[in-house]
């Protein structure tokens, strides 16, 4: 099998589960997924040789996009699912209930943006410190950094500095 | 001079923490060990425990999760107990200084249990072994005057 | 080497029953940090995500970047990129073997090995400026050349590698003791490496053939002869031939990059960014590091993803700590060469005692040198290395 052989059966098999097949180049393509079919979608990738690279999770303002990213090793192609999970909830079915790889993935997502994995076999706090504030996540965009800080936290003058800086470079 | 201060110039042994490095400063830190440099001639030796320790290596930027970690590890300390800062992310946090994770830079979470302890600082990204091995003989010969002094 | 990660074992006596791992302590926040730094700055604050992947990271940041613009590098800098990349890979191999050894007790392994690293790290250094931080590579192109009269100093240190490599793979192959305390411990099935989608070393270690450099080439790896060398046994062992043998296959990548390199650019200088998502990956000594990022025409991205191999390897640890002894436990986890070579600590729960305890360093290192020796007195071997 190749890659455009790929792309076609994916297309035949999943029909109406995909919203969208879009071939960026040769190498990269990108299916938007309806969040109720992701389950569907990222099963039947997994189970048809791909391989669950990582997920990452965009704040799009009204939801959170997430981007399953399987590479095909051998045909040399890297399919992407994109789903959304919508705000206020949030919420999308676990992939992690098919095949443990994606744990670690989804967990990093929950904590770092907030979406949550419904039926994820194991949702704690992963890579965010023990004093970190609940229903506060760093990677959304209306998060800001001075009004969470600790009021334990140690902050060097060269810090204060850098922090201007960056706010300077933002505009 | 003190006897204490006098053993602590001679073969000053040496606890490692990272608390938040990319592992870099601790492969150097290790490079010091290893055949071409060979601390252990000069009789300084890397220590299991910091109740052992007469210095204390820190690397990397203080995270939040590692702070109160780094704070434990330095009470544990006997003491006098030297800090070397070993690298630009434990001088000054370096480039991480604006990230949402990070605690401050170990000298400023370690004055915050002991305003008067001893910290040097070895900068680069990675400091070379020969830097290391320098800023920490130049460090410790600061502080025996220093602790000399009363 | 300590990293700061906490794992927590349960046993039933000195068998595990189950494993969980706690991390944080290293966690910076570097995506969001790459939200206000441009194109040209994240390369540079990307090869900081671990010590020994830091050509690996900012390669996969610019086949990202690449991937994103629609533009190739010129055929000088993808050869550099493939000289400075298997460079690491062998220095990083290197570190491994010698971490290996120090944990059964072998430190004569681990002061050669890491003697033998030397040449390689001064050899970075004259060709890139730093013995670890690169800096070389960026979208379109390195940052800097490789003069050509370089070259037979390159090859020279190159060359002289591989005398010390063929001492090490014969110590670690042929050793009897090695044999008995690798072979057999801490199996990951091909069927588990599928399933938790572990990459590089650990995934050839188990008879999964993956590997970037040939399933999606990029820098030079497709204009040269190489092998992927896979292992089927899934187990210690296998992980450390995989890497041992893997080595001699960066010295015949570097040799023929050198032989093949022609003069001319080594930048494409791209000037704009247009809107738009990039992937890029890169094979880096512990497995694939995965970089993805979205742009919206402006000069920093909306987002970047950037994700280490140890974070999808990791977790395999489900499948190869639980059911062995407590002895190999932090054995298993180093050979899947995680971006830290060993726990600051380990709290053990004893399930069936209801009692917990902390394992340092010390501790781990006592319990796995006990058993070597354990080892070599139940099976009478002789070997003048273990006696030294």
């Amino acid at each position: 099998m190749n890659r455009d052989q790929l792309v076609k059966q994916i297309d035949n098999d999943l029909g109406s589960k995909v919203a969208d097949v879009f071939r960026r180049n040769a190498k990269r393509v990108y299916l938007t997924v309806e969040p109720e079919n992701s389950l569907a979608v990222n099963r039947y990738l997994f189970e048809h040789g791909g391989r669950l690279a990582t997920a990452t999770g965009v704040d799009c303002r009204d939801w959170i996009e997430v981007c399953y990213h399987y590479c095909f090793d051998p045909l040399n192609v890297v399919v992407t699912v994109k789903t959304r999970a919508y705000k206020p909830a949030c919420e999308l079915d676990s992939v992690a209930t098919v095949f443990p790889g994606a744990n670690f993935i989804e967990r990093e997502i929950q904590d770092l943006l907030g979406a949550k994995f419904l039926n994820h076999p194991d949702p704690r706090r992963l890579i965010l410190a023990d004093d970190w504030p609940e229903g506060v996540y760093p990677l959304r965009k209306d998060y800001h950094h001075e009004a969470h800080v600790n009021t334990g936290r140690a902050v060097s003058p060269d810090h204060g500095r850098a922090r201007v800086l960056s706010a300077l470079r933002r505009g | 001079m003190n006897w204490k201060v006098w053993g602590l110039s001679k073969s000053p042994w040496v606890y490692h923490v990272n608390t938040g490095a990319c592992n870099n400063c601790d492969i150097e830190i290790l490079d010091c060990l290893t055949p071409r440099f060979d601390i252990e001639r000069f009789g300084m030796l890397l220590v299991p425990s910091p109740r052992h320790a007469d210095a204390l290596l820190v690397t990397g930027g203080v995270t939040r999760q590692a702070r109160p970690r780094l704070q434990e590890v330095y009470r544990q300390t006997a003491k006098p107990c030297i800090v070397l800062c070993v690298g630009a992310c434990a001088c000054s946090m370096g480039i991480f200084a604006d990230c949402y994770h990070m605690a401050g830079p170990p000298d400023k979470v370690i004055r915050e249990v002991d305003p008067s302890a001893i910290i040097a600082y070895v900068p680069g990204c990675p400091p070379k072994p020969e830097a290391i091995i320098a800023g920490a003989v130049k460090g410790l010969q600061a502080a025996c005057k220093l602790l000399s002094q009363g | 080497m300590e990293e700061p990660e906490f794992f927590q074992l349960f046993v039933e006596g000195e068998r595990v029953v189950d494993v969980d791992v706690r991390l944080s302590y290293n966690h910076r926040g570097m995506e969001k940090r790459c939200e206000t730094l441009t194109y040209d700055q994240i390369p540079l604050l990307l090869a900081r995500i671990c010590g020994i992947c830091s050509a690996s990271h900012p390669m996969a940041c610019a086949s990202a970047l690449e991937d994103l613009c629609g533009i190739e590098a010129p055929p000088r800098a993808q050869y550099i990129r493939s000289i400075i990349c298997e460079l690491e890979r062998i220095h990083s191999h290197l570190l491994w073997v010698g971490l290996a050894g120090h944990f059964i007790g072998y430190n004569t392994v681990f002061m050669w090995a890491w003697r033998y690293r030397e040449p390689v790290l001064d050899l970075c250094e004259k060709i890139t400026g730093n013995r670890n931080h690169y800096e070389n590579f960026k979208l379109g192109g390195c940052r800097r050349d490789i003069p050509q009269e370089a070259i037979p100093e390159i090859l020279e240190c190159v060359n002289a590698v591989e005398k010390p490599l063929t001492m090490l793979t014969k110590a670690v192959l042929d050793d009897p003791v090695l044999g008995v305390r690798l072979k057999g411990i801490g199996i990951l099935s091909e069927t588990d490496g599928r399933r938790y989608c572990v990459t590089g070393p650990t995934a050839r270690g188990s008879n999964l053939p993956i590997d970037v450099r040939r399933d999606e080439p990029y820098a030079a790896y497709d204009w040269v002869k190489w092998d992927v060398i896979t292992q089927p046994q899934g187990d210690v062992f296998a992980k450390a031939v995989v890497r041992l043998l893997e080595t001699y296959e960066s010295i015949k990548i570097i040799r023929q990059c050198l032989e093949k390199m022609e003069p001319g650019e080594i930048d494409n200088e791209p000037r704009s960014i247009p809107e738009g998502e990039g992937i890029g990956h890169a094979e880096a000594p512990r497995g694939e590091t995965f970089h993805y990022v979205r742009s919206d025409g402006t000069n920093y991205p909306i987002r970047y993803k950037c994700r280490a191999p140890t974070f999808v390897n990791l977790p395999s640890f489900k499948a190869t700590v639980v059911g062995a002894e407590l002895a190999d436990a932090m054995l298993i986890v180093a050979a899947m060469d995680p971006c830290y070579s060993c726990t600051e600590r380990m709290a053990v729960v004893d399930r069936r005692r209801h009692t917990e305890g902390v394992l340092t360093m010390k501790d781990l290192l006592r319990m796995s040198h006990e058993r070597t020796a354990r080892l070599i007195q139940r099976h009478g071997i002789r070997s003048a290395q273990w006696e030294s």
